[in-house]
């Protein structure tokens, strides 16, 4: 059993990550209402993250971002794909 | 004297309000003029011979969005008539705060950025060069603190001199090297033309251009210079959007905003401390949104608010009530004209009570929800409990509203403010209802007495309440399957930072929010007091007794008339009317059977009334009544409430029709299905 690190790298989402990991952004894809709302908040591909905390239920997860803390649904962190960083 | 108007425009939380009140001091004069749903608040004062007129837009993260709210903000900015924009932004999150600016110097205005909260930007060893900021971005910079009063001469100095200027200055941002390209061709083209419109620069139409801004496509498209400049502005839009892989104008600009932020902000600020260290926000979140206590935690928060507010608010409540008996009563002695005095003291009075009776709790509450939402709590809670509501539908700010009309109506519904969704907030409000208010209780109490042994009416007491919040959540998820259609928007939000609120911001927000409620609620609560005065007490009748006299009354006919519709739960006329008094306030529901039931207003009247109710009243036709009364519109001072939170009174009659429906139906099911045993 050997599993590729770049397989699981490759579909890394943003929803996949657990509290204190660090990544970075590699790609948002959904439509352009929520990558604008994004935008605004300062979250923009190539940025690194850090995942702050996670409800209960795994509903909702808070990130930081360039000193901004924002909070999203699970849904929209599933569009946002990310490469973890080690440490 | 000259009058100077300003726009302040920001992002959420970069302390807006704290810096009107900054500015303005003590001569504060606060309006609410409000647009459909979101208030612009509107402050004049005076400064050094000119009076300043702040127009303060709701706070968003752009104007270029899709939201209510950058819709509002970027028409007020594009239409409407003023002198100075006003950009506050937070000096810890300058380079996102950035992003902002950046569109707004696109208006092409004056404008002046304050760089708020510089001394908290300070403590954590940032460092701002200001100045060089300013050459960037060719418009005055100002570094300020609302809470200490630092710069806040030195902003209103430059207001002044800014306003005094013949021309605005030209901003000196430079864009990717791909744009400025396009730029320069399209520029170029321009000047050879020598083509002109209002004060913009070449530079500055060509940008336009470039962003497909509406307004002067429109005015440059009928010139004959747009036949030939159509061919090359076609070129350079393909460039840019084979450069950019996408023909979203919206999304190339803030790629570009970013890149132009990111630049600015490494070449003039400064982090002198080492960043790795946890905040202090972030160690209260480790408590505060904690997995585990972070709910607990925050339903002790909600315990406490409503305690104080239930409590501490029934104290001036119970004065206002005895004060305004009183008044009624030496108003009946001292006007002779009986159908004046009763007019004066029942219909006009009256409603001036309810009005002032709602005012110590909607104070007390908004006293809670300002703290909440100034320290930035009130998104920690939207994040602790939208996995929950949004299950059905709500959104996790609506917990407060909903758990507010457990006490009130009228401060539950004046709290969906905090929803910025205008479908989340809609939904909200439409099943605020269902959380069974205060005055419900006497209702309940006298039927479950009446009908249940006194072992288990507590606990049936105890089902009514929990029967209708699950009601009112499935009613949520049915209205936004069937009603409030489409997709939901995005829940993305901004957790601020941790922050200690002045106590001068909390009392001007509160009192701002008691006076809109008085000023457009309070005056149709009491036109609509004295319309049902009118309809209990008229056609006025000699020599007869309370019963008679509701029995013949306007009202009592309306009861009689329309208990055809109620006789499939098994309704008389006298659970009829008792409904419609409801409508005044629910404790009146009581009263009225008293009236009906020929019951004395004694000591042992409500016993009496029981026992009356038990010997006349089917069960079923009870217990369908009380659920009828669960869910039926509220009194007329929470629907006038609830019209103008809604946005309007068409809203207003599609809760009569919403409440009316699932009240009609649920106790008709209650009915039957009691008969069938």
């Amino acid at each position: 059993m050997h599993i590729k690190k770049s397989d699981i790298m490759a579909n890394m989402k943003l929803s996949n990550l657990k509290e204190h990991n660090k990544a970075k952004i590699k790609s948002i894809k959904c439509d352009e209402e929520l990558t604008h709302r994004l935008h605004s908040f300062g979250i923009f591909e190539g940025d690194e993250l850090y995942v702050e905390n996670i409800s209960l239920l795994h509903n909702t997860i808070a990130i930081n971002v360039d000193n901004s803390k924002i909070s999203l649904r699970l849904q929209e962190a599933e569009l946002i794909e990310v490469e973890l960083i080690d440490g | 004297m000259d009058n100077i108007k300003i726009v302040l425009a920001g992002q959420a939380n970069v302390g807006k309000s704290s810096l009107i009140n900054a500015i303005t001091n003590s001569k504060l004069r606060v309006g609410n003029f409000s647009g459909v749903t979101v208030d612009k608040a509107e402050v004049c004062f005076h400064h050094q011979s000119h009076t300043l007129e702040i127009i303060d837009l709701p706070g968003t993260y752009s104007i270029q969005g899709f939201s209510k709210e950058e819709k509002l903000a970027r028409d007020y900015l594009q239409n409407e008539e003023y002198d100075i924009i006003l950009n506050v932004v937070d000096a810890t999150k300058l380079s996102r705060n950035l992003l902002l600016s950046l569109e707004l110097l696109n208006m092409n205005k004056k404008m002046i950025i304050a760089i708020n909260m510089i001394d908290e930007a300070r403590d954590e060893g940032i460092e701002i060069d200001v100045e060089q900021i300013e050459a960037i971005l060719g418009v005055s910079v100002v570094a300020l603190s609302a809470s200490t009063k630092e710069g806040i001469n030195d902003l209103l100095d430059k207001i002044h001199s800014l306003a005094d200027k013949e021309q605005r200055n030209y901003s000196n941002i430079s864009y990717s090297n791909i744009l400025e390209e396009q730029i320069f061709k399209i520029t170029q083209f321009l000047d050879n033309d020598d083509y002109s419109y209002k004060d913009l620069s070449s530079r500055e139409m060509a940008i336009k251009l470039l962003n497909e801004d509406g307004e002067f496509y429109k005015q440059i498209h009928d010139k004959p210079i747009f036949m030939e400049l159509s061919p090359l502005l076609l070129e350079c839009h393909n460039i840019i959007h084979d450069y950019y892989n996408t023909k979203s104008h919206a999304q190339i600009t803030s790629l570009e905003h970013h890149a132009i932020a990111k630049g600015i902000t490494s070449e003039t600020v400064k982090y002198t401390k080492p960043t790795n260290n946890k905040s202090l926000t972030s160690k209260i979140d480790d408590i505060l949104i904690n997995k585990f206590v972070g709910v607990p935690i925050f339903l002790f928060f909600m315990w406490g608010l409503f305690q104080l507010t239930f409590t501490i608010g029934d104290i001036p409540m119970s004065y206002i009530d005895a004060g305004v008996g009183i008044l009624q009563t030496s108003i009946k002695e001292s006007i002779s004209h009986e159908g004046l005095a009763s007019l004066m003291a029942d219909g006009i009075v009256a409603g001036v009570g309810a009005v002032l009776l709602f005012l110590p709790n909607i104070i007390i509450l908004y006293i809670g929800i300002t703290l909440l939402e100034s320290t930035g709590y009130m998104s920690r809670v939207a994040f602790l409990l939208d996995g929950f509501f949004h299950k059905f539908g709500l959104h996790g700010k609506s917990f407060m509203p909903l758990v507010t009309g457990f006490g009130c109506s009228v401060p539950a519904y004046m709290a969906t403010k905090t929803l910025k969704n205008e479908k989340d907030r809609l939904i909200t409000l439409f099943i605020i209802g269902f959380m069974s208010c205060g005055a419900k209780l006497p209702i309940y109490v006298l039927f479950t007495g009446a009908f249940f042994d006194s072992s288990i009416a507590g606990n049936m007491l105890f089902a009514i309440y929990i029967a209708g919040a699950l009601l009112g959540l499935v009613m949520a998820k049915i209205l936004r399957i069937f009603v409030f259609k489409g997709e939901d928007e995005p829940f993305a939000m901004e957790m601020p930072k941790y922050r200690m609120p002045s106590v001068k911001l909390i009392y001007t927000i509160v009192w701002s929010k008691a006076l809109a409620y008085i000023k457009n609620a309070g005056t149709f609560i009491v036109g609509v007091s004295v319309l049902i005065w009118f309809g209990v007490n008229y056609p006025k009748l000699n020599n007869s007794n309370e019963y008679e006299q509701l029995e013949q009354s306007y009202m009592g006919q309306i009861g009689k008339a329309s208990s055809a519709i109620f006789e499939p739960l098994g309704f008389d006329w006298k659970l009829t009317v008792a409904l419609e008094t409801g409508l005044v306030a629910k404790e009146t529901v009581v009263a009225t059977l008293g009236i009906l039931y020929n019951v004395d207003d004694n000591e042992h009247g409500q016993d009496k009334l029981l026992n009356e109710l038990k010997q006349n009243i089917p069960f079923a036709t009870a217990m369908a009544f009380v659920v009828f009364c669960m869910i039926y519109l509220p009194c007329f001072a929470a629907s006038i409430v609830f019209a103008k939170e809604a946005g309007g009174y068409k809203y207003l009659g599609y809760l009569f029709v919403f409440t009316t429906l699932v009240a009609w139906i649920m106790s008709f099911l209650v009915y039957s299905v009691i008969n069938l045993f």
